[in-house]
């Protein structure tokens, strides 16, 4: 391989190919951030420029507006089958989660009720191992019960690229092709390939989104960087953490396993 | 990071992350504050083991990834779990990891499991291994339990280095602490900076192995992965296991790209062929002169991930590269965890030494290792000669699948005959007729010859409409016992509708009498031994079936390591 980047790459679009081979109807997650905009990318450089199945947004109605006009832009440069799944309002999420939590489940929910309607058998998600200390357990291919729950405990072994790709009846399957990437990672790539993204990741005023959330739930963090070597630069030397800006992490140690064995991303 | 459970791997690793900080901010205050409110002491595993469970049990459960930073690289650190049940996790972490540290508690010392681990570490290719004896702040900075560890782990393995530590104070990880004065080596990420990178394996033959098939504009591309070797635009490449030859067009990537012209081991790409063959999953593309050997058997050296040992005549998928197929074990010998497997593929395949495997039982991986050897079955000196006796109808297929069985078993170096009831007719029983007194008579030298050469050494193939059991069963009884009757099934009308030597045409005209299925009857096979049906199935098939059956009778596996790899081809 001439550079790491080529490698990350090229084992991603492996998994991709793999994911596409073996577990149909196929179908992902697009929340016009950074790591799944980069993903995309890349699931045409998989398919010789098309995007073979839809891409979905678990839509809360809360994005930023800049997220949306951002998303309305892709699609049509992109040519993209995009399903705008409503989430269900957070009224009816379980009231014993905290307020942050409880927000964010309401993408569980929603996933669940895309489930159900379209009958994919495989969610392609653009999480990261370093991202956080739960998702860096995760497996590239990871099964799903029926109730969309994790069984994290019991994974299937996944060893040299031999992924499981059975499923159960009910169950789906999740596509993780990003897990081995880090953060700055996904910077370089999106300025070697010259790849867009929303424009709230730089810094104006002082702050910057660092992750981009929902927006009663996640928050600008204090940047100067305001270009893509700017971020680069500054993710060489940060000690911030890159979740910082989202609310839900911080509310109880468990707060996140709680959501993820639930089903979230 | 590998090692029994308990002897602190989580706990080192947690260290590494702070002592190089690593850490994000907040992160240590966050620590302390869990662990304040758990009400233990500063439990630096936390910063890995992130499951409720596995904070609450102080273990861990599953392989968790992690980065940190030295002045001289980054590395990504796999932690892997210690318990015997979770195995399979550690086994998935090792396959990603360059090299290894293996934990041993000092006070403690060796444990069967630090063994399994550095036999898996072994398994995957490692062999960068540095050694960590820990907690030595629990055995007094002992020198010379110290020393004793490291002479008894040497016997098991190679290490890269041996760091005496203590991950509970920190010391030999990144400083050296002050009560090992004794100990002249390298700190932890000291002997870390001092690991080579492997490097891809760009010097190797050439294995592009094909992941899927797409069609692309009027294109058919090829999309896979260079496993090693160069792939270059232009290349003559040969496909196995069909052995297929093709030039490469192009090369495929988007955006498209007219300089790509060369793609290295690591790359996944597409490739565009100057014509159409068939060439699916599964398939490895090569070198004409530098191809994978094609095996029927392979022997395999494979970590059991399940209770259960291995048996031999168990049914399992074996998974290799993109490539997926049934074997059925034919000898497993095994101590502990290891086995060494004889595998019986049921179709062929092409096989690298050290090549990479995977067996799946009911969806679940029971097994994983590597190809010590390949091999095939032979008429080697202890073989059997025995009568394959193939039976039906004129057109049924007889003397094609018997041709063709013959061809494969003499390329292999077999002692092999076909006899055939056409030539027999027109030689030995040229003076008979087909009155049902003639046609017994046929059959009873038939038998007798059959009998005679497969006393010999030789396996026999004896091709023969034979339609009464009573010339079947005298053919039997001549061969005594050695005698298999094989079916090939087809019926009247099939039969009849091929008619490849214009002979139903003439029974039909009445130019030809007693001709069987027309005015002379064929009675079925009562108990075939093996049944091959040509109406419904293809013939290629039929002959797969019979090899298996004659290789499982009359044959023996002659397993070949790596010295003779590429003389099976």
């Amino acid at each position: 391989m001439s550079d790491s980047l080529a490698g990350l790459e090229a084992r991603s679009i492996y998994i991709l190919r793999e994911a596409y081979k073996s577990v149909r109807p196929l179908g992902m997650l697009w929340s016009m951030g950074k790591d799944s905009t980069a993903l995309l990318w890349m699931v045409r450089k998989s398919f010789f420029g098309k995007v073979p199945f839809p891409v979905i947004l678990l839509d809360t109605g809360m994005e930023l507006p800049e997220v949306y006009e951002f998303r309305d832009r892709l699609i049509m440069d992109w040519k993209l089958e995009c399903i705008n799944h409503p989430c269900p309002p957070e009224e009816e999420m379980d009231q014993s989660l905290k307020p942050a939590t409880r927000s964010a489940a309401r993408k569980t929910e929603g996933l669940k009720t895309l489930l159900e309607q379209h009958q994919f058998k495989g969610i392609i998600v653009g999480i990261r191992r370093d991202e956080q200390g739960l998702r860096a357990k995760e497996r590239v291919f990871s099964p799903r019960r029926a109730d969309g729950s994790w069984n994290f405990k019991n994974q299937p072994a996944e060893l040299w690229d031999q992924f499981q790709s059975e499923i159960s009846p009910d169950a789906h399957m999740r596509i993780h092709p990003l897990l081995h990437w880090a953060e700055i990672d996904v910077w370089r790539y999106l300025k070697r390939e010259n790849i867009p993204c929303v424009p709230l990741y730089f810094a104006r005023n002082g702050m910057r989104y660092r992750s981009l959330g929902e927006h009663n739930i996640t928050f600008p963090v204090a940047s100067n960087a305001a270009t893509l070597d700017e971020i680069i630069a500054e993710l060489e030397t940060t000690k911030i953490s890159e979740r910082a800006g989202r609310a839900m992490d911080r509310e109880s140690e468990d707060s996140f396993e709680l959501l993820r064995a639930r089903g979230y991303m | 990071m590998t090692g029994e459970v308990d002897h602190g791997k989580s706990t080192i690793a947690g260290r590494l992350l702070h002592d190089t900080g690593s850490l994000t901010e907040g992160k240590i205050e966050e620590l302390k504050e869990i662990c304040e409110r758990r009400g233990g002491g500063q439990e630096w595993s936390f910063l890995l083991d992130a499951f409720q469970d596995e904070r609450n049990l102080a273990i861990t459960i599953d392989t968790t990834q992690v980065r940190f930073k030295t002045a001289k690289r980054g590395y990504v650190l796999i932690d892997a779990p210690g318990h015997l049940e979770f195995l399979r996790n550690m086994f998935s972490g090792a396959t990603e990891a360059d090299a290894a540290v293996l934990v041993i508690n000092a006070e403690r010392g060796l444990q069967e499991q630090t063994r399994r681990h550095a036999h898996v570490l072994s398994l995957v290719g490692i062999t960068q291994v540095i050694v960590a004896v820990n907690k030595m702040d629990a055995v007094g900075y002992n020198q010379e339990i110290f020393e004793k560890i490291a002479a008894e782990i040497s016997k098991t393995l190679v290490p890269f280095a041996i760091v005496p530590i203590s991950a509970r104070h920190g010391e030999m990880i990144v400083s050296r602490g002050e009560n090992m004065a004794w100990y002249q080596g390298p700190v932890l990420t000291e002997a870390f900076d001092a690991l080579t990178v492997s490097a891809m394996l760009a010097g190797e033959p050439l294995r592009f192995s094909v992941q899927d098939v797409y069609r692309d504009h009027g294109r058919r591309i090829l999309v896979g992965r260079v496993e090693s070797g160069i792939l270059k635009s232009g290349d003559e490449l040969m496909f196995a296991p069909y052995g297929q030859m093709a030039k490469v067009e192009s090369i495929a990537v988007w955006p498209d790209d007219p300089q790509k012209i060369e793609a290295h081991a690591g790359e996944s790409i597409g490739i565009i062929l100057d014509r159409e063959i068939l060439a699916e999953r599964g398939a490895i593309a090569s070198h004409a002169d530098n191809a994978p050997a094609l095996s029927h058997v392979l022997k395999a050296k494979i970590f059991r991930l399940r209770p259960a040992p291995f048996i031999s005549d168990e049914s399992l998928t074996a998974r290799m590269g993109t490539s997926s197929f049934t074997v059925k074990t034919l000898s497993a010998i095994g101590e502990d965890m290891l086995s060494e497997l004889t595998l019986r593929a049921e179709t062929l395949q092409p096989v690298d030494f050290n090549q990479k495997i995977v067996l799946f039982s009911d969806a679940e991986a029971v097994g994983a290792g590597i190809v010590l050897g390949a091999g095939e079955y032979t008429g080697a000196s202890d073989s059997k000669g025995q009568v394959f006796w193939f039976t039906g109808l004129s057109g049924a297929g007889k003397t094609t699948i018997a041709k063709a069985v013959e061809k494969e078993l003499l390329g292999r170096g077999c002692k092999v005959h076909v006899l055939d009831g056409d030539e027999l007719r027109r030689t030995i029983s040229a003076d008979l007729g087909f009155s049902p007194e003639d046609r017994e008579e046929n059959i009873r030298r038939a038998s007798a010859i059959a009998a005679r050469m497969a006393a010999s050494g030789t396996i026999v193939i004896a091709a023969f409409i034979s339609p009464s059991r009573a010339g079947r069963k005298h053919a039997r009884e001549a061969a005594k016992g050695w005698f298999h009757e094989i079916y090939i099934k087809a019926d009247l009308a099939t039969c009849e509708k091929r008619d490849p030597k214009g002979l139903y045409k003439k029974a039909r005209a009445g130019k030809i009498t007693d001709f069987t299925g027309i005015d002379s009857p064929y009675e079925l096979p009562e108990k075939p031994d093996l049944v091959v049906d040509t109406q419904n199935g293809d013939i290629e098939e039929g002959v797969q079936a019979v090899l298996r059956f004659i290789e499982e009778r009359a044959m023996t596996p002659g397993i070949y390591g790596q010295d003779r790899f590429r003389a099976i081809k």
